[in-house]
């Protein structure tokens, strides 16, 4: 009782062999282990293409920017990145919007159908987007939304099956009482939901957010499918077309590296002011 | 009350269901139909839908696919491996995480770091290393493990390249999953294990893992679901030489392989790329929920 | 009660709105309305001539007045992005495509055969392109004009050549190596790998003159590695390009390829067992970037055995030959400018026997001295898209293929050479003169490994190029007769299981 009050002097769940000097000394490994690639990745971006094959493993020899200004020009960066995250913050807001009011309809009104349209909305997890890309271009492309708002109606659509999962489970914990207290002060539809049930499933709507946030900000194939070699780009299709340009069958180094250095910037700064929302988002994610 | 939410059912559920049916119930509908024509991307053999109808021969060319049945079966050697793999290396991370105790949220930011990255950033970065760097460290002069050399030219090397690549990326993310289903677990289990003589394997077997079971759920469920689906990591590191690819690849492919191309027969693969990503779905949820009763 | 008609309801909507969109796109065949934001679209799927492209369709649309839309794009995608446009409500009226799309095109109805085009001066512009470069399915349609013509072969600097064997003059010697048998071919690869290795060789005869080596190395000859600057990585140097030398001795162009018989698939089996022999003469002398490069999992590793370093190889004078296109001359150009003026195409050999050749009256000689040239892209006019641009992509066509101005930006502005090139095509690009020098002489072979299944993109890279590179040059060691039997045999199964 006593222990549980203090979290400082928490228990571990299982004592490991070896004692905790052991274990640190693990984490450390594993953590060198996993920052290789990463460390591989930022000494690389700054040498020319012989050094880099020749001995990728070496520090440069001397630390100059030339290589990751000139990819980070090539790939548009700044254009890049506000495009990409403009679509990402619209997708998301497309998807916390309509799925957190359907959960909640599906949530409010338990009936038959409402089960058997949670099922297909879950079970859509499952479909591997390759069975209905073709038609999906074919069907947005018809409608004139081959582009960047069809886009991120298609995030959109994508993101639901996960999202209303996800809100579908968190809503069902929520008191109804909340809710007919409020109804019976004379809220409206709209204050019920913004001012009652939205606040109440914050935690979830960071999770939704994270989650979804990520697979979009990183996403290829659709951003392939949808805008091809337009002229507004994503950062990882600027990424792939510089590398085609350079030569279809060409591994330009020294431009790659750099290129994907300065790609994954934006979202690794984020992610260390925001560490606390991405671990408690997929923390989240995962109690149902 | 009732009547009041379900007057405004459809006015509040109809944008996130008319997105749901634009995006994929109505081309998931469509495919599926194509995946019965011949169907070639810009028009229909014959002049329509209708007219191109070819029944269930698409279905059965599928079967005789040598090139797809390969995938097929690569896809679920990967799969199992890669499903493994991960979850064990997340659920040590998280044990370790958790008997450190303090000062832990560096490593933390670190495991979880990977995940970040997108399948073709990190595809440009791994297949040189695999095909560069691993060569000289584990080549000849090296630590000498034959092994860990050129995995990328052999379709037995690549499964595991591809195992250490996605265990490096996702392990993070499972690991983080692992440490919320830990603390989860009432420590006076432990206690009472401790007092009837239980060591620390015979505590992990009989009193962590049983725990653990609704986050290994969700960990099998992610870990299947985005696994068996793989593509970009794929396209990355061989693009398919020396067999090597996957069913997501495959089914691109079916249309590059042939003229004109027979988009017919690759909307028929991913339908049955569907149905086994379910079912294996299925009865994964399934047989993990039924442990989850009996724990 | 409610349950059961919200529940119909949906499904009812659901299954209309999926019947709505099938009739839309599957029956939908709209009529074709024209377009208000440009006169007409340009789809140029060659990244080669993209900017240059730009620049003449601005100079045609200040001279014309009309408004263009262009496209440019040339990677492995270009298929598929061009299957997008042709869906969408702004088709091209004008595209690129080849053998490969004329099957998917002329299948749909969108592209239209030129001798039924509306323009007449593009009807005798398309009745003028010679027999053997016509696009067509089986060989009586005319489906468009030929972007440039392209050709490969073992590129050779002329320096490395004179210094080798102490040259005054290389004509004589390089005249002599065209007219050279396989056997003496082979000798001089053998001969020079000897010199390279110990700075002493036994003199070689090529044509049936004596070659002997110079006494000792230059500092260029010195820099040798190995006789072939190879790219183990890339499955189209050999499987497209080198299988396209064997399918030559069966079929004389695309169009035949493409309409193949099972017995003349069956008969590439010793055509493809010489190249085999061939690929293995050249895979063992090839160059390294400090000695000899083996094979084994090094020669096929993408980040040293790649076309960026085979090329380097060439043009730091590591290599004798390298086996490429005139497209490779801009790479070399970065690496190292002062061997272009000095470059040419010598054509590649295999040892065939008369019986091992099919195509009607070509010898063994004149199958050992010519190269390949073929043209890689045609421009073709979509159907699918209104008259009135359909008339406006045949005036444009028409003027950039017979105006003065068209054809000099041909030359000029997209560095290619024309189908229909004469003596006066003159280039700064040596390897575009060289390709012209045996156009005109008439040692050209063709490019049938675009006919072959799904072109160079199934056959020629996931059959014959996956066989060598993931059985062969993967490993150490000789190859025996069996070996090259066993290549060409398990190459000819995978054209005919694809067979249809």
């Amino acid at each position: 009782m006593i222990r549980a009050a203090s979290p400082e002097v928490r228990k571990p769940a299982l004592r490991l062999p070896g004692g905790r000097i052991a274990a640190y000394a693990a984490l450390i490994l594993l953590a060198l282990c996993t920052l290789f690639p990463l460390l591989f990745l930022f000494v690389n971006s700054f040498k020319d293409q012989g050094a880099i094959v020749a001995q990728p493993m070496a520090l440069p020899k001397e630390w100059s920017f030339a290589y990751i200004s000139s990819a980070l020009t090539q790939i548009h960066f700044v254009q890049a990145a506000l495009i990409t995250a403009g679509i990402t913050i619209l997708s998301v807001g497309l998807i916390v919007f309509c799925s957190s009011l359907l959960s909640w309809m599906l949530v409010r009104n338990n009936s038959l159908s409402s089960r058997i349209l949670l099922l297909v909305l879950t079970a859509a997890m499952l479909v591997p987007f390759q069975s209905l890309m073709y038609p999906l271009i074919h069907q947005f492309e018809s409608f004139g939304l081959k582009n960047i708002p069809g886009l991120i109606l298609m995030y959109g659509g994508f993101g639901l099956g996960m999202s209303v999962f996800l809100y579908h489970g968190f809503i069902r914990s929520v008191p109804l009482a909340l809710e007919e207290a409020a109804l019976i002060d004379g809220a409206s539809i709209g204050s019920l939901f913004f001012r009652v049930v939205f606040p109440l499933v914050q935690p979830i709507t960071v999770t939704v957010i994270i989650l979804n946030a990520l697979w979009i900000w990183n996403d290829y194939l659709l951003p392939f499918l949808v805008l091809g070699n337009a002229e507004y780009k994503t950062l990882t299709l600027e990424l792939y077309y510089a590398k085609m340009l350079a030569g279809q069958f060409s591994n330009p180094w020294e431009l790659i590296f750099p290129a994907v250095f300065g790609s994954i910037i934006p979202i690794v700064v984020l992610y260390l002011f925001l560490q606390k929302y991405f671990i408690k988002g997929v923390t989240e994610g995962a109690v149902k | 009350m009732s009547g009041y939410y379900k007057k405004w059912f459809w006015p509040l559920a109809l944008p996130g269901l008319i997105l749901f049916a634009a995006v994929v119930l109505v081309p998931f509908l469509i495919g599926l139909f194509y995946s019965f024509t011949s169907w070639r991307g810009t028009y229909f053999v014959g002049g329509s839908a209708w007219s191109s109808f070819v029944g269930l021969d698409n279905y059965t060319r599928i079967f005789q696919s040598r090139q797809f049945l390969h995938a097929l079966l690569y896809t679920l050697e990967f799969t199992a491996l890669a499903v493994i793999s991960i979850s064990a290396a997340g659920l040590l991370l998280a044990l370790l995480l958790d008997y450190a105790g303090k000062r832990v949220a560096l490593f933390r930011t670190v495991f979880f770091l990977p995940n970040l990255l997108g399948g073709l950033a990190l595809g440009f970065i791994w297949q040189f290393i695999f095909q560069n760097v691993f060569n000289r460290m584990f080549g000849e002069g090296g630590l000498n493990i034959e092994f860990l050399t050129n995995m990328t030219q052999d379709s037995t090397k690549n499964l595991f390249a591809l195992v250490i690549m996605v265990t490096w990326q996702m392990a993070g993310y499972m690991m983080i999953i692992f440490v919320a289903g830990l603390n989860n677990i009432p420590r006076d289990l432990y206690e009472a294990g401790s007092l009837d003589g239980a060591n620390a394997w015979t505590k992990f077997r009989y009193i962590t893992l049983p725990m653990l079971m609704p986050s290994i759920t969700i960990v099998l469920f992610l870990t299947l679901a985005s696994c068996l689906k793989l593509l970009d990591q794929n396209v990355a590191l061989t693009n398919g030489s020396f067999n090597t690819s996957m069913l997501s690849l495959q089914i691109l492919r079916t249309v590059r392989y042939t003229q004109p191309p027979d988009y017919g027969q690759a909307q028929a693969q991913a339908v049955v790329f569907f149905v086994l990503v379910a079912i294996i779905g299925l009865i994964q949820v399934y047989i993990t929920k039924k442990k989850e009763v009996d724990a | 009660m409610g349950k059961r008609s919200t529940w119909s309801r949906w499904t009812a909507g659901a299954a209309g709105l999926a019947l709505g969109a099938v009739l839309l796109s599957g029956c939908g065949s709209q009529e074709a309305k024209a377009p208000t934001n440009y006169d007409f679209y340009i789809f140029n799927g060659k990244s080669e001539n993209a900017e240059a492209m730009e620049e003449v369709v601005d100079r045609y649309e200040a001279e014309t007045g009309l408004t263009i839309k262009l496209f440019s794009l040339g990677t492995t995608d270009v298929a598929e992005t061009l299957r997008s446009e042709m869906n969408s409500s702004a088709k091209p009226a004008l595209f690129s495509t080849n053998i490969g799309g004329v099957m998917e095109w002329s299948e749909s109805g969108a592209i239209l055969d030129l001798n039924e085009a509306s323009n007449p001066e593009l009807k005798a512009l398309a009745a003028e392109v010679p027999e053997p470069l016509r696009l067509s399915a089986d060989g009586s349609q005319n489906y468009g004009i030929p972007y440039n013509i392209e050709g490969y072969g073992l590129i050779v600097d002329t320096r490395m050549a004179e210094q080798l064997f102490d040259l005054e003059n290389p004509e004589p010697f390089l005249e002599d190596f065209k007219a050279a048998t396989y056997d003496e071919f082979e000798n001089l690869v053998n001969q020079v790998d000897a010199y390279i290795a110990t700075g002493q060789a036994d003199q070689v005869m090529l044509n049936g003159s004596p070659y002997p080596f110079a006494a000792s190395k230059t500092e260029l000859t010195s820099r040798l590695t190995g006789v072939f600057a190879e790219a183990g990585a890339e499955k189209w140097t050999y499987g497209d390009h080198m299988g396209n030398i064997a399918l030559n001795a069966v079929f004389s162009s695309a169009v035949d390829a493409r309409n193949a018989s099972e017995e003349q698939v069956e008969q590439l089996k010793g055509p493809l067992e010489k190249l085999a022999r061939t690929l293995d003469l050249y895979s063992a002398h090839a160059a390294g970037m400090e000695g000899p490069l083996e094979r084994g999992p090094s020669y096929i590793n993408s980040t040293t055995a790649s076309y960026d370093v085979s090329v380097q190889l060439f043009a730091t004078g590591k290599a004798l030959f390298l086996k490429q296109g005139n497209w490779v001359y801009p790479n070399i150009e970065k690496l190292n400018a002062d061997i272009l003026p000095t470059l040419t195409f010598l054509p590649i050999k295999l040892p065939l026997q008369q019986e091992d050749i099919q195509v009607e009256g070509l010898t063994v000689e004149q199958f050992n001295r010519s190269v390949p040239q073929f043209v890689p892209s045609y421009y073709a006019i979509n159907t699918k898209v209104t008259e009135r641009e359909q008339e406006l992509a045949q005036q444009f066509l028409v003027w950039l293929n017979t105006t003065e101005e068209g054809r000099r930006t041909i030359v000029e502005d997209f560095q290619f050479i024309p189908y229909n090139a004469d003596d006066s095509v003159k280039f700064e690009n040596t390897l575009n003169n060289s390709l012209i020098q045996y156009q005109l002489a008439g040692d050209t072979l063709s490019n049938p490994f675009n006919g072959s299944p799904a072109g160079g993109a199934y056959w020629g890279q996931e059959v014959f190029g996956s066989i060598l590179q993931e059985r062969y040059y993967n490993r150490e060691g000789e190859w025996t007769p069996e070996d090259y039997r066993t290549i060409a045999e398990q190459s000819v199964q995978g054209w005919q299981d694809v067979m249809y």
